[in-house]
């Protein structure tokens, strides 16, 4: 029997008096993509980061392949942190801007692997090749890239040391339409290739869909439901979830015709 | 025939300093009364320029080389910063993208409402204040009495855009610039602004450009749709037969490249001959 990557149980998050994460619990299983949406506040980045212990829960426990990593020292959650990794939002400002692209790739390879000279350089071509971008590219700066280059900087910089569980963080809401299709083609044919787990979070329900196996769907700090793929888009689906389906632009252009249609 | 509220001929738009920079080259196109344009193109493809351009506020480094900008049959081009506030407000006005950073902070709403009325018009505080008022409930902000004393960070940020497009719409201008409007928002959010705006260029009988990088957004709200690539227009139709029946490859790139609710998991996005170079600045 497979057990879950990605075990949450009853986790709670407060800040102050505000109760972002509210008794939330799901599992993740290997090779999957478990889509998390809903819309700002609705706790979703929170949770992404207790997962990547960013954050400390409240309450509650997080189990990574098999063993509990929200309670563990710094020293032996690094065994850990090198297994799962991040590609944040906003491609350009995740990205450190006085470094060189390879000196970016190379840090996680430094710190992890501890590699050095043109052991590391080597490393740092094959990844820049692993997200389709020219090895041109180890002198420049993040400025000198356009916002999709940056993004498949970040995932070639997420996948230096090897990870088996990456968190994407709304990883194509800041980019256009064009560049987002790539990047998303980019992230389902690397977790072919590397069986890797993917948690999208977004708030695009399109994308959503068009990625994830499992979705669940968050409001002020709660998972109102966790479905199949098809079931979120059918009418058995909870009241809110129709309610972002509805609002999302693909039903939109369809809503709007209908409105003024009644108008004429 | 009415004339065209907005009519732009042979624009050119390039640096200052640097005349072998040329952003827009040479763009045609003409807005009806009452009629809906969705501008829509990826980013650095020139159509915040355009509509910038339009407003006579495009950035300082930036110059309008040649061409026309009617509005409402008024020259913009080469008018002087008088001149253009004459137009601005009344003629023309324009939403952006993020309302927390185009209110000011310090003063309430209500007094920057009331500001951008009085600067068109000579009527008194106190009228200015109730026009204020009855702006900010006809955009659906709620209890508009009591509201229009607070400050832009009491509002949530699809309330603050409702507060924007009040402001925008104060001066009954004939021509609205919307530049990504809803970008900044969430989908609920998105939808219910959408909405107003669908209802108030109706009854005010506006002609807007919608500017976006989302062609299915501009599909919802536009009843045409111009596409922007690189600083040229490479196709302009109808939004039903723009979506339904692309003529330019790149159009039909956008279009494919969307995630809809029937895209096939299964299958990788795009159709394989777009699928390279589309990405814009390989900036080596």
């Amino acid at each position: 029997m497979i057990e879950p990557i990605v075990e949450v149980e009853g986790l709670v998050k407060d800040f102050g008096k505000v109760r972002a994460v509210d008794d939330v619990s799901f599992s993740i299983m290997p090779g999957e993509t478990f889509g998390l949406v809903g819309e700002s506040g609705s706790g979703k980045s929170t949770i992404a980061a207790m997962l990547l212990c960013l954050e400390t829960p409240t309450a509650g426990s997080i189990n990574f392949d098999g063993t509990r990593i929200d309670t563990l020292s710094p020293r032996k959650l690094l065994r850990y942190r090198r297994r799962m990794q991040l590609v944040m939002q906003d491609p350009i400002a995740s990205l450190n801007r006085s470094k060189t692209i390879e000196q970016i790739i190379g840090l996680p390879l430094s710190v992890h692997e501890s590699l050095t000279g043109d052991s590391r350089r080597n490393r740092v071509l094959e990844l820049l090749d692993m997200v389709a971008l020219p090895g041109s590219l180890l002198g420049r700066y993040p400025h000198e890239l356009s916002g999709g280059q940056c993004q498949r900087v970040s995932i070639a910089r997420s996948l230096a040391v090897s990870p088996s569980f990456l968190v994407l963080d709304e990883a194509v809401s800041a980019v256009d339409v064009l560049t987002q299709a790539q990047i998303l083609n980019l992230l389902k044919a690397l977790q072919k290739e590397f069986g890797l787990t993917y948690l999208f979070v977004s708030h695009d329900l399109a994308v959503v869909r068009y990625m994830c196996s499992r979705i669940a769907v968050m409001r002020g700090g709660k998972i109102l439901e966790i479905s199949e793929r098809e079931q979120v888009f059918s009418s058995s689906a909870h009241p809110y979830t129709q309610e972002l389906v509805a609002a999302s632009p693909a039903s939109l252009a369809a809503a709007v015709q209908d409105h003024r249609k009644e108008k004429s | 025939m009415d004339k065209p509220v907005l009519q732009v001929r042979e624009l050119r738009i390039g640096l200052r300093d640097d005349s072998a920079v040329n952003l827009v080259h040479g763009v045609n196109f003409d807005i009806a009364r009452g009629e809906r344009v969705g501008l829509v193109g990826e980013s650095g493809s020139g159509k915040s320029l355009l509509s910038l351009s339009i407003m006579g506020l495009q950035p300082t480094a930036i110059e309008v080389r040649s061409g026309s900008i009617r509005v409402s049959d008024h020259e913009v081009v080469g008018q002087n910063e008088k001149y253009l506030d004459t137009l601005r407000g009344r003629t023309m006005s324009m939403i952006y993208q993020d309302p927390m950073s185009s209110l000011n902070p310090v003063r309430s709403v209500g007094n920057q409402i009331v500001e951008a009325i009085r600067a068109h018009d000579s009527g008194s505080r106190a009228v200015a204040r109730r026009v204020a008022i009855d702006l900010l409930g006809s955009v659906g902000v709620r209890d508009p009495h009591r509201t229009v004393d607070n400050y832009p960070h009491e509002f949530s940020g699809g309330m603050r855009q409702r507060v924007m497009i009040a402001m925008a719409i104060s001066c009954e201008p004939k021509l609205l610039l919307a530049d990504e409007p809803t970008t900044a928002l969430d989908v609920t959010t998105q939808a219910k602004i959408i909405e107003l705006l669908d209802d108030l260029v109706d009854q005010r009988g506006m002609s807007v450009i919608f500017v976006t990088h989302d062609i299915a957004l501009a599909a919802s709200f536009c009843s045409r749709i111009d596409v922007m690539r690189e600083g040229e227009i490479v196709e302009t139709q109808p939004t039903a037969k723009l979506v339904a029946a692309p003529r330019h490859p790149y159009t039909n790139a956008l279009l494919a490249a969307i995630c809809t609710f029937d895209t096939d998991p299964n299958r990788p996005l795009l159709s394989p001959i777009v699928d390279t170079g589309t990405e814009g600045g390989n900036s080596a």
